[in-house]
C-alpha cells in the first residue's frame, strides 16, 4: 500500500470516529526521536531545536528524547526506528536519502513503504553552479554551451555516485537532452574547493553566494530557493517549466503501523513547534527554507520522490 | 609454541583474510569511463599481502626457530579479554551502564590487587575509586556531552 | 591599532578565562585515551551559545590546541596515544621518557606544540589569502603524490623487519577501503555489516591498536608498582642549548603542519607523520630517532598544532572548513551570525584581527597551562598500573562508544586489541597501519578521481606544473635517502678496514 493511500484511509478512519478511543493516553510515556546523524551537526541542532519546543505541544506533558544513532548513511537509525513498537513513542527525524534513495538498492532492512509519514520541517535548495569568473552567465548560456560540448561538463556532488544530488542532475539532464559527466566527491568542503580551483566546470548543491562565496547558481533543482535577494533572478526548474525537479527535505516519520490518531497528536505537536522562537532562530540563522507540510502531503512528497528516483536509478544503471 | 610458529601462524591467518579479500572484490565491475574500478586497490593489497606472507614465512622455515613466543601473566591478560568481552555483551543486553560500570572496575582492581593481600582496607579503597570514577562518567556524560550511555 | 584602545578589562578577562577553560578541556581529553577533541568540542558547545561569539569562538579553538597537545602527554607517559594524532609521539616520546626523563620528553611536546601554534597563528596572520587561494590550485593529482609521499613516511620508522613493514602498511591500507565506495555509490569489504558502510570507526581502530594492545602488555608486566619519577626528571623545562638543537624539527614540522592543514580533508594525522620523516631525513643525528630523539617528539608536535592554524585558514579566507574538528568549530561562528570566506574579510577587519589575537593568546597560554598542568595529568596517570589498566579500558570504551553510538564499534576495537598484542611482538608497526589507513582515502580517491577526470588518461599525473614539483621532491628525498645509506655504509666498512689494520 502506498503511503498516500494509506494516510488517506487512516484520515477517514479518524473522521468518521472509529479509532479514536484510546487518544487520551497518548502519549504515555517519553517519545523518543532517533535521529541518524552524529550529535552537533545542523540536522541535529534543528532535531534538538524541534524536540524541545513541541514537547510543550505534546497531551499528558511528556517529553520528547532524541537518541542520536548514526552511521550506515543514515540506515542504522531508521533500522531501529522500524524495528521499535509501532505505538507512536518512536519516531525518526531524517532527510531524503536514507528513506528515498538507499531503500532502492535492496539492501537496507527496510522499504519506504515501512514508514508512515507524520511532518515535514525544511528543504534545503540545491542548484547547478558554476564558478563566480566562468564564461558561462545564466541557464540559457549554460544549456547553450553543453550542447555544443556534450560531455564535457563535469559536474561534482557532494555524496558521490547514487547520491540525491547525482541523481537530480541525471534526471535535469535526461529531460533537457543533454550529456554531463559526474565527478564525486566526499563532502563540500572539497567539492567546493575543486569548483573554485577549476578542476570541475560545476557542483550540484547549496549555493553560498549569500554568505560572500564565489560560485554562481544557473539553475536551481528545487522548488525552493534560499530566503536571500541575490537569488531572485535564478530560475528554478519548476518556473522554467520543467519536470526535473528534487526536494531535499527534512523531517519526522514513523513506523507505518502507528495508528492514524497518534500520528495526527505528533503532527500537530510538530506543527505548533514550528512556530517557536528557537525554531524561528535556527531557520534564520542557517537560512533554512520553511516549508512544514502535514502527514498526506508529505507523504505524497516521499512518494513522488521514490518514483522519480526509481526510474532514473534504473536509467543511470544503479539498480535493475 | 616457539616464534616461528606463531609467525607461520599469523602469515597463515593473514593469507586467509586476502584470500577472502579477493573474493569479496573479484566480482566489483568498474562501472565509470576512466576509473579502475572499486575492487582494484583492495584486490592489488590482497595479492601484496599474499606475495609478503609467502616471502615472510619461507624466511621463516629457513631461519631455523628463534627462541619462545610466551607472556608472562598470560592468564590475567586472557582472563581480562574474557571480562572486556562479558562487560560488552551484558552492557549491550542489559544496560545499566553506570552500575555495570562500577562492578567493571570494582572487579578488576581487586582481582589485580588480590596479591597485596585481601583486607577490608583494599575493598573499601576499590570501591571508592570506582565509585569515583564511574561517578565522574555519569556527570559528565549525562549533563554536558548528552551521551545515552 | 586602534582596536586596542577598545579593549577593557572585563572583556579581556572573559576571554582569558574562555580560553583558559577551553584549554583545560582540550588537553584532559586528549590526553584520555579514545575521548578526543571532537568530545571535547561537544563538551564545549552548548556553553559557546550562552557566551560572547569571540569568546566562545575562543574557547573551541583553544580547546582545538589544547587536544593537539594533550593527546602527546599519555602518549608520552604510557606510550599509548590520547588522539590518532598523537600516534608518532609514541616513537621517540616513549622512548625518551623510559630512558631519560618524562620530563624532558614532555618538555619538547610541549615547546614543540608551542612553536608549531605560533608559527600556524603567523601564518594565518600574514598569508591568509594567498595561500588558501594558492591551494585551491592543487587538485587530485597532487593530492594523489601526496599521499604517496605520507606513505613513504613508514620507511624511515626504522622497521625491524621490512616484510613485516610492507604488510603492515599493506593491512592499513586496505583497512582503509572498508565502506561505501564514492565511485559505485556500492559497498565493499563490510560482510553486509551497516556499521561498516561509512568505513572502519577511526577512533575505535586507533584504540583498539595503541590502547587495548597496551593494556594487555601491561597486564603481562609487574602491576602493582607505580612507575615512580625523580621530582626532578619531571620537570618540563629545556635549556637553551637542546631548544635550538630541536628548533629545525620544529621549523620543518611547523611548515608541514600549517601547509597540510590547508588541505581539505588532509589533517593533522597525516600531517603529523610527514613532520617526523621529515626531521628525521634532515636530522644531523638521524640514528637516534626511534631511540628517544627530541626532534623526533617536537616535529610532529609542532606539526599538529601547526596545522590549527592552517585548517583555520580556508575556512576564514574562504568559508571552506578544512577539517572535520573546524566545521564543528564552524559552527559556533554560523551561531554567532558570523559568515567567514572573503566578504567577513573585507567586511569585519576587526572581528578578524580579534580572533587573530585571541588564538595567539591560545598557543601561549597553553604554554603555561602545559608547564602548570601537565605535571598534574601526569601524575594523575603514573598512578599503580592495577588502577591504571580498568581505568584506561573504562575511558576507553566510553570514547569508542560515544564517538558513533555503535556497539560494533567496541568489538573491533577488542578484536584489533588482541590481534595488535600479538603481531606487536611479532615486530608488526601499529603506528605504520594507522598512518596508512589515514592515508587510504587521500590515495585512492584522488588517484581515481584524477583518471576519472581525465578519462583514463596517466599522463595527469606528471604533466601538471604542481605534480612535478612533487615528484622531484619525492626524487629528491629518494636521492637523498640512498646517498646517505650508501655512505653511512661507506663509513662503516672503513671504520671496519682501519680497524682491522691497527689491530
Amino acid at each position: 500500500m502506498t503511503i498516500r493511500l494509506k494516510t488517506t484511509l487512516a484520515a477517514l478512519a479518524l473522521a468518521i470516529g472509529a479509532a479514536p478511543l484510546a487518544a487520551q493516553d497518548f502519549p504515555e510515556k517519553p517519545i523518543e526521536m532517533i535521529v541518524p546523524y552524529g550529535a552537533g551537526g545542523l540536522t541535529d541542532a534543528f532535531a534538538r531545536a524541534i524536540a524541545r519546543a513541541a514537547e510543550e505541544h505534546l497531551p499528558n506533558q511528556q517529553r520528547i528524547v532524541v537518541v542520536n544513532k548514526p552511521g550506515g548513511g543514515a540506515t542504522i537509525g531508521l533500522t531501529a526506528a522500524v524495528n521499535a513498537d509501532a505505538d507512536g513513542h518512536t519516531v525518526v527525524f531524517l532527510t531524503a536519502s536514507p528513506l528515498v534513495i538507499q531503500p532502492l538498492y535492496g539492501k537496507t532492512q527496510y522499504a519506504t513503504e515501512d514508514f508512515q509519514a507524520i511532518s515535514r520541517f525544511y528543504d534545503i535548495p540545491a542548484s547547478i553552479n558554476v564558478r563566480a569568473d566562468s564564461e558561462i552567465a545564466d541557464y540559457d548560456q549554460w544549456i547553450e554551451w553543453v550542447k555544443t560540448h556534450p560531455g564535457d561538463f563535469t559536474y561534482g556532488t557532494s555524496g558521490g555516485t547514487g547520491s540525491g544530488g547525482h541523481i537530480a542532475t541525471e534526471e535535469l539532464a535526461d529531460e533537457l537532452g543533454i550529456e554531463l559527466r559526474h565527478i564525486p566527491f566526499e563532502g563540500s568542503a572539497q567539492l567546493t574547493t575543486s569548483l573554485m580551483g577549476g578542476q570541475i566546470m560545476g557542483t550540484n548543491q547549496l549555493p553560498d553566494v549569500h554568505r560572500g562565496g564565489e560560485i554562481r547558481p544557473i539553475v536551481f533543482v528545487t522548488p525552493t530557493k534560499p530566503a536571500d535577494p541575490v537569488y531572485d533572478a535564478i530560475p528554478t526548474t519548476r518556473e522554467l517549466g520543467l519536470d526535473a525537479e528534487v526536494i531535499f527535505f527534512s523531517g519526522v516519520v514513523g513506523h507505518k503501523d502507528i495508528p492514524a490518531d497518534r500520528v495526527a497528536i505528533l503532527d500537530s505537536a510538530f506543527e505548533a513547534a514550528m512556530g517557536s522562537a528557537d525554531v524561528q532562530d535556527l531557520f534564520v540563522k542557517y537560512q533554512l527554507t520553511p516549508a512544514y507540510a502535514g502527514p498526506e502531503a508529505f507523504g505524497a512528497i516521499i512518494d513522488n520522490a521514490v518514483a522519480r528516483n526509481r526510474k532514473t536509478m534504473k536509467r543511470l544503471g544503479l539498480i535493475d | 609454541m616457539s616464534i616461528r610458529t606463531m609467525n607461520l601462524i599469523v602469515y597463515a591467518a593473514l593469507s586467509g583474510l586476502s584470500i577472502m579479500v579477493i573474493r569479496a572484490v573479484s566480482e566489483i565491475p568498474v562501472t565509470m569511463p576512466g576509473d579502475v574500478g572499486s575492487g582494484f586497490l583492495p584486490g592489488f593489497l590482497a595479492w601484496l599481502i599474499l606475495g609478503f606472507c609467502a616471502l615472510g614465512a619461507l624466511r621463516a622455515v629457513l631461519a631455523g626457530d628463534t627462541g619462545k613466543f610466551t607472556s608472562e601473566f598470560l592468564g590475567r591478560v586472557l582472563i581480562t579479554i574474557g571480562v572486556i568481552a562479558g562487560f560488552l555483551i551484558s552492557w549491550e543486553t542489559l544496560g545499566y551502564f553506570f552500575v555495570q560500570c562500577f562492578l567493571f572496575l570494582f572487579g578488576l582492581f581487586t582481582y589485580y590487587r588480590w596479591p597485596r593481600g585481601p583486607s577490608a582496607r583494599l575493598f573499601a579503597l576499590n570501591a571508592a575509586v570506582a565509585a569515583g570514577i564511574t561517578a565522574l562518567c555519569y556527570v559528565t556524560f549525562t549533563f554536558f556531552v548528552f551521551v545515552d550511555l | 591599532m586602534d582596536f586596542l584602545t577598545n579593549l577593557d578589562l572585563i572583556m579581556l578577562g572573559s576571554a582569558a578565562l574562555s580560553i583558559m577553560l577551553g584549554l583545560f578541556v582540550g588537553m584532559l581529553f586528549g590526553a584520555l585515551p579514545g575521548l578526543g577533541l571532537i568530545i571535547g568540542v561537544t563538551l564545549l558547545l552548548p556553553l559557546s551559545y550562552a557566551m560572547s561569539p569571540v569568546n566562545s569562538i575562543l574557547m573551541l579553538l583553544a580547546c582545538y590546541q589544547g587536544a593537539e597537545y594533550g593527546g602527546s602527554i599519555s602518549a608520552i607517559v604510557l606510550g599509548i596515544p590520547g588522539t590518532a594524532m598523537a600516534a608518532p609521539i609514541v616513537l621517540d616520546g616513549r622512548e625518551m621518557a623510559k630512558t631519560e626523563s618524562p620530563g624532558k620528553a614532555l618538555a619538547y611536546s610541549l615547546y614543540g606544540s608551542t612553536f608549531g601554534g605560533i608559527f600556524g597563528g603567523l601564518v594565518l596572520i600574514f598569508f591568509a589569502v594567498p595561500v588558501a587561494r594558492f591551494a585551491l590550485k592543487l587538485a587530485d593529482p597532487e593530492f594523489f603524490l601526496l599521499g604517496v609521499v605520507g606513505l613513504l613516511a613508514v620507511a624511515t620508522f626504522g622497521a625491524k623487519d621490512f616484510v613485516k613493514a610492507v604488510i603492515s602498511v599493506a593491512l592499513g591500507l586496505l583497512a582503509g577501503t572498508v565502506g561505501l565506495d564514492l565511485f559505485t555509490g556500492s559497498s565493499r569489504l563490510t560482510a553486509d555489516f551497516f556499521e561498516l558502510y561509512e568505513g572502519l570507526n577511526l577512533v575505535a581502530v586507533a584504540v583498539g591498536l595503541f590502547a587495548f594492545s597496551e593494556v594487555f602488555i601491561m597486564l603481562s608486566g609487574r602491576i602493582n608498582k607505580a612507575f615512580t619519577f625523580e621530582a626532578h626528571h619531571m620537570k618540563i623545562s629545556l635549556t637553551f642549548r637542546e631548544m635550538l638543537g630541536a628548533l629545525k624539527a620544529m621549523i620543518s614540522g611547523s611548515a608541514i603542519g600549517s601547509f597540510m592543514g590547508v588541505l581539505p580533508g588532509v589533517g593533522s594525522t597525516v600531517s603529523c607523520w610527514l613532520a617526523y620523516s621529515t626531521a628525521k631525513a634532515t636530522s644531523s643525528t638521524p640514528e637516534k630517532f626511534g631511540k628517544g630523539s627530541g626532534e623526533g617528539i617536537a616535529a610532529p608536535d609542532a606539526a599538529n598544532n601547526a596545522t590549527v592554524g592552517g585548517a583555520l585558514l580556508p575556512f576564514l579566507a574562504l568559508g571552506i572548513p578544512g577539517s572535520a574538528s573546524i566545521a564543528i568549530i564552524a559552527g559556533a561562528f554560523i551561531i554567532a551570525g558570523i559568515q567567514p570566506g572573503p566578504q567577513m574579510m573585507r567586511n569585519n577587519p576587526e572581528l578578524i584581527q580579534t580572533i587573530f589575537i585571541g588564538f595567539m593568546a591560545t598557543t601561549v597560554g597553553m604554554f603555561f597551562m602545559g608547564k602548570a598542568l601537565t605535571q598534574v595529568f601526569v601524575r594523575a596517570l603514573v598512578t599503580p598500573n592495577s588502577f591504571l589498566v580498568p581505568a584506561i579500558l573504562i575511558s576507553s570504551l566510553i570514547g569508542i562508544y560515544s564517538s558513533k553510538g555503535q556497539f560494533f564499534d567496541l568489538w573491533v576495537a577488542l578484536g584489533l586489541g588482541i590481534a595488535a598484542w600479538i603481531m606487536r611482538r611479532l615486530d608488526y608497526s601499529i603506528a605504520a597501519f594507522v598512518l596508512a589507513m589515514v592515508l587510504t582515502p587521500i590515495i585512492e580517491v584522488s588517484f581515481r578521481r584524477a583518471l576519472v577526470l581525465s578519462q583514463g588518461d596517466y599522463s595527469i599525473f606528471y604533466t601538471r606544473i604542481y605534480s612535478q614539483v612533487i615528484l622531484v621532491a619525492i626524487a629528491v628525498v629518494l636521492g637523498f635517502a640512498v646517498l646517505k645509506t650508501v655512505r653511512r655504509l661507506r663509513d662503516a666498512r672503513l671504520a671496519a678496514t682501519t680497524k682491522e689494520a691497527v689491530q
